[in-house]
């Protein structure tokens, strides 16, 4: 074998290795990016599996509990009945507020209930700035994270 | 002033084609005088772009109200330095700054001397008025920083708090110095693709231009790393973001380059590999341009939706097409004469690297654009976050760290894996003493563990570099130790410096797998009196107050922290809650030591009950990321800087020129 060959060989091998560390890093850490009105389509199929959940904060459902850090709301789509309960531990993000654009991460669990790991509140962006008088974001605009 | 800026902005897009025409007219005839002619047109760009520049800071800096951009990024209350800042901090003002330092770098470049000039210098302008083409179109159309408001407004919206940090100034202006500095290495691509020859000289050009515009780079990865830190207030400093990830892909794509381009220096092979590195490396900085305007992705950075989105899509597109399609006509040219690369070797740990470097990048740029992939493939869209990253790249990092103590300790051209093994010796048997002291001051994590003594011995093994050639110059002048160690540096700078790099990388390496691994968090509410412990600290609320400022109000906290019962300081905890009605601004209070980071949120306040939520974070050895950042700047730049040698061949060079052109 002449050392082309093998040199070919070997890049071969290391390539695969790599190629297979990324495939089971996508497997393994991917998760569902959904609306809240294709999770409530797809119904008790999601129950157990992680998910990312986009929607806005369902109006008067925060229910915030500061001594035990819990977090209570529900996530609607756009159909107003269309509505997944979400409850998380942490702090609450400081511009959570009715009708904002919202995204969970975390698992959905067998009482129904997405336990969310991570928010992400959609709020104006850092770069636009915001209109005096305007309420609701810009679409498209930045996220703040909260773990 | 606007006016003056519009129109000096609606001349580039002029001068910019003239100097295409002429440079590239020139180039083909051979005609001096259109070269010439091109080259005067790059300085007039430059004075062009430089003046609609300055026209637009003069608008901000004096709010003028009437434009669009000046009511959108500032306001009345706003100081100098932030007016200043928000020319980058807005979309338009950005795209023009960028058009900006790019036309500066290629009136720099266009009048830059070096040997081989000749034949590049016309194609390298041409291929620059290209991309400033580019800019400068999109600027005088769908994105422009000159816009009137229908009806003149009387304050602005003002800059966006969470930008109103002296490091957020700093942070895109470097990361911007760097994107737009591998334009160079790009247009010395395209120019020694069209000549032919991509030869010796090309390479010690662009090897010297990405190194600077790496070394911005990196400074403005680390500087946002340290805002994200400082002022995001979640209590780390990369989330994976897929603008993150967009800064991130073409510097490990340079690192690349940066290092392959030695074994071309040496041996003359990877010609066509280095050219490719070269132009991937531009693709992805544009390519992260479109990350950030394109409204595709969430991500803290992201600007606004619009059109600008697709036509960036499209300028990457083209300049995919065309540059590699270039490289495929010239590949006959190109392909290497030289022997292949030893399989013991200093060669072909680099082509390893390199092995290493571009998968990182395709893994990073693979878990960024997977959501639109997956959406594409399978209709349902999946998402990877930072697990997913983590795992991929901890291992090709500790690889690369590995390599990198092999690779420094390989010698040249055929070597044998015995040498090599002698050379690795000492560091390795130093390497069982570190891992001990490990042990003993608590590590157990076995990954960590591993990370750390890989540091180590990499760390021996540079040690061992500089050891051996202090101890040979001593014996060789009889200096003393220290000044052998000084003027060795001094000396050979490019490879000292190099291996400076390497130990700061070792320090960024090191605060990233110890924070990781071992940082603890803490969500507590607390009373005036309450106390919480966290590590070694204990953390006692003395109380809460507010006071007025211009503009907010804040509401801070008062932390006493203790140690070893001694009372150590005082921790401040702010939130700021702006007038205007933007969303609040938690202001961190960080006690950085070496050792570790105290890190405090204050996140909410129960008025009625006098009760504060806060959040702590306890980060082990987080501030090494910072001290290897400083490091890495001193090692580019001791890297970077011209031997005397140069400086005398310059100006001999310079003289002669005189001569010759009285």
């Amino acid at each position: 074998m002449s050392t082309r060959v093998k040199a070919a060989a070997a890049l071969v091998v290391i390539l695969g290795v790599i190629g297979a560390l990324i495939w089971v890093g996508i497997t393994r850490a991917a998760s569902y990016y959904l609306t809240v009105d294709e999770a409530v389509a797809k119904g008790d199929g999601l129950l157990g599996k992680s998910l990312k959940v986009s929607g806005n904060i369902a109006p008067d459902s925060v229910r915030w509990n500061p001594d035990t850090l819990t977090l209570e709301f529900r996530i609607q789509g756009t159909d107003p009945t269309h509505t997944l309960p979400v409850v998380y531990h942490g702090t609450k993000p400081s511009e959570f507020s009715n009708g904002w654009p919202v995204v969970a991460d975390g698992r959905l669990e067998r009482d129904g209930v997405l336990h969310a790991t991570q928010l992400l509140v959609k709020c104006p962006s850092k770069y636009e700035a915001q209109k005096p008088g305007q309420d609701e974001p810009p679409a498209g605009s930045a996220a703040r994270e909260n773990r | 002033m606007g006016v003056l800026g519009r129109w000096s902005l609606l001349l580039s897009l002029v001068s910019i084609v003239y100097m295409i025409a002429a440079s590239a007219y020139g180039a083909r005839r051979g005609s001096r005088a259109w070269i010439a002619s091109g080259r005067r047109a790059a300085l007039a760009t430059a004075g062009l772009t430089t003046l609609a520049s300055l026209s637009l800071i003069g608008l901000l800096v004096t709010g003028d109200f009437r434009y669009e951009y000046v009511a959108n990024y500032t306001s009345r209350d706003l100081g100098l330095l932030y007016r200043i800042a928000a020319f980058w901090g807005g979309n338009q003002g950005s795209l023009l700054l960028w058009l900006w330092v790019l036309t500066l770098y290629t009136a720099v470049v266009t009048y830059a001397r070096y040997e081989g000039r000749e034949q590049f210098q016309p194609y390298v302008t041409a291929t620059l008025g290209a991309v400033a083409l580019f800019f400068s179109a999109v600027l005088n159309t769908v994105s422009q920083p000159f816009r009137l408001l229908p009806a003149a407004g009387v304050d602005g919206a003002g800059l966006n708090p969470l930008l109103q940090n002296p490091g957020m100034t700093i942070h895109p202006l470097t990361l911007y110095l760097g994107y737009i500095g591998f334009s160079i290495p790009f247009a010395y691509g395209i120019a020694a693709l069209l000549t032919g020859r991509a030869d010796a000289v090309w390479l010690r050009v662009t090897r010297r231009w990405s190194m600077v515009a790496w070394l911005f780079l990196s400074m403005g990865i680390l500087y946002g790393a340290r805002w994200a830190y400082e002022v995001l207030g979640w209590g780390g400093y990369w989330s994976w973001d897929p603008v993150e990830n967009a800064s991130l892909m073409p510097w490990l794509t340079a690192t690349a380059f940066i290092h392959s381009s030695i074994v071309q220096e040496r041996k003359g092979t990877l010609k066509v590999w280095n050219v490719a590195l070269v132009i991937l490396t531009f693709v992805l900085t544009i390519f992260g341009t479109f990350l950030t305007r394109s409204g595709i992705f969430w991500s803290v950075h992201a600007f606004s939706n619009g059109p600008l989105g697709a036509i960036f899509l499209a300028f990457v597109g083209i300049v995919l097409v065309a540059s590699f399609g270039l490289l495929a006509w010239r590949w006959p040219l190109l392909k290497s004469t030289a022997a292949p690369v030893a399989p013991v070797s200093k060669e072909s740990t680099f082509v390893l690297n390199n092995v290493l470097f571009v998968s990182m990048a395709f893994a990073v740029f693979w878990g960024t654009v997977f959501p639109v992939i997956s959406q594409a493939a399978t209709g349902r869209q999946m998402v990877v976050g930072p697990p997913f990253f983590n795992t991929v790249m901890a291992p090709l990092a500790m690889a690369v760290v590995l390599l990198m103590g092999i690779g420094t300790a390989a010698a040249w051209r055929r070597s044998s894996l015995r040498r090599t093994a002698a050379a690795l010796m000492t560091p390795f048997f130093l390497t069982f003493p570190a891992v001990a002291v490990f042990i003993a001051v608590g590590i157990r994590d076995v990954a960590v563990l591993a990370a750390l003594s890989s540091v180590a011995f990499v760390l021996a093994v540079t040690a061992r570099e500089f050891w051996l050639g202090t101890t040979a110059r001593m014996r060789l002048t009889g200096e003393t130790a220290p000044v052998a160690l000084i003027r060795l540096v001094a000396q050979q700078r490019r490879r000292y410096g190099g291996y400076l790099v390497h130990v700061a990388v070792l320090l960024i390496v090191m605060g990233i797998a110890v924070s990781g691994a071992y940082g603890i968090q803490k969500q507590v509410v607390m009373k005036p009196g309450d106390v919480v412990s966290i590590g070694p600290y204990q953390l006692v609320l003395l109380g809460s107050s507010t006071r007025e400022e211009p503009g907010r109000t804040v509401v801070y906290s008062q932390l006493l922290v203790q140690k070893n019962e001694r009372s150590i300081g005082i921790l401040q905890p702010e939130d700021w809650y702006f007038l205007n009605g933007a969303q609040p601004a938690a202001q961190v209070a960080i006690r950085s030591t070496p050792i570790d980071d105290l890190y405090v949120v204050m996140s909410g306040m129960d008025a009625t009950k006098g009760k504060v939520l806060f959040e702590i974070h306890l980060n082990p050895m987080l501030s090494w990321i910072w001290y290897g950042g400083y490091l890495l700047v001193a090692g580019t730049l001791i890297s970077l800087w011209p031997s005397r040698e140069a400086f005398r061949e310059a100006a001999a060079k310079a003289a002669r020129e005189v001569e010759v052109h009285p």
